[in-house]
């Protein structure tokens, strides 16, 4: 059985400016900003590439 | 530290298809996606982050997820949680 999805109520955006001017959430932010523009940067390296990939088949 | 301006910053790398900041209840505070998808991913992903965190803790219950990356095969999501709140950004390799 599906559990009904819970309905919780969008932010207003008076929420979403407090938020985004508090202390608690620009320490988050500064954090979680540096550690995803480093793995950004990071994205070229794709160690997921299938190298042995037969592009002819495609064709 | 000028939240919008790094929101910004991070929407016009290369590749970045979307970014959205969202409180620990999936509730969107900052999104660069139209409203539809940013109900979507705001859904989804705090799913599969409780989901991802109550792994980990049942794994080893002093452990905790500090940073999630799928990699799939059109894009890459990847989601930085805390607490309170999550970031996340979308990575389009073809865009």
């Amino acid at each position: 059985e599906e559990e009904p999805e819970e309905r919780i109520p969008e932010l207003s955006g008076e929420e979403k400016q407090q938020i985004l001017q508090s202390d608690e959430f620009i320490s988050f932010f500064s954090k979680a900003s540096k550690v995803l523009e480093r793995e950004l940067a990071e994205v070229v390296n794709d160690t997921c590439i299938d190298y042995a990939y037969d592009f002819s088949i495609d064709e | 530290m000028d939240v919008e301006e790094t929101v910004k910053r991070m929407q016009s790398q290369k590749g970045v298809t979307g970014v959205v900041i969202m409180d620990s209840l999936g509730r969107a505070i900052r999104s660069t996606l139209n409203d539809e998808e940013t109900v979507k991913h705001t859904s989804l992903l705090r799913q599969l982050c409780d989901k991802a965190k109550s792994v980990t803790k049942e794994l080893d219950s002093s452990n905790d997820v500090h940073f999630l990356r799928l990699k799939t095969s059109k894009n890459e999501i990847m989601v930085a949680p805390d607490r309170d709140y999550m970031v996340v950004v979308i990575y389009d390799k073809s865009s």
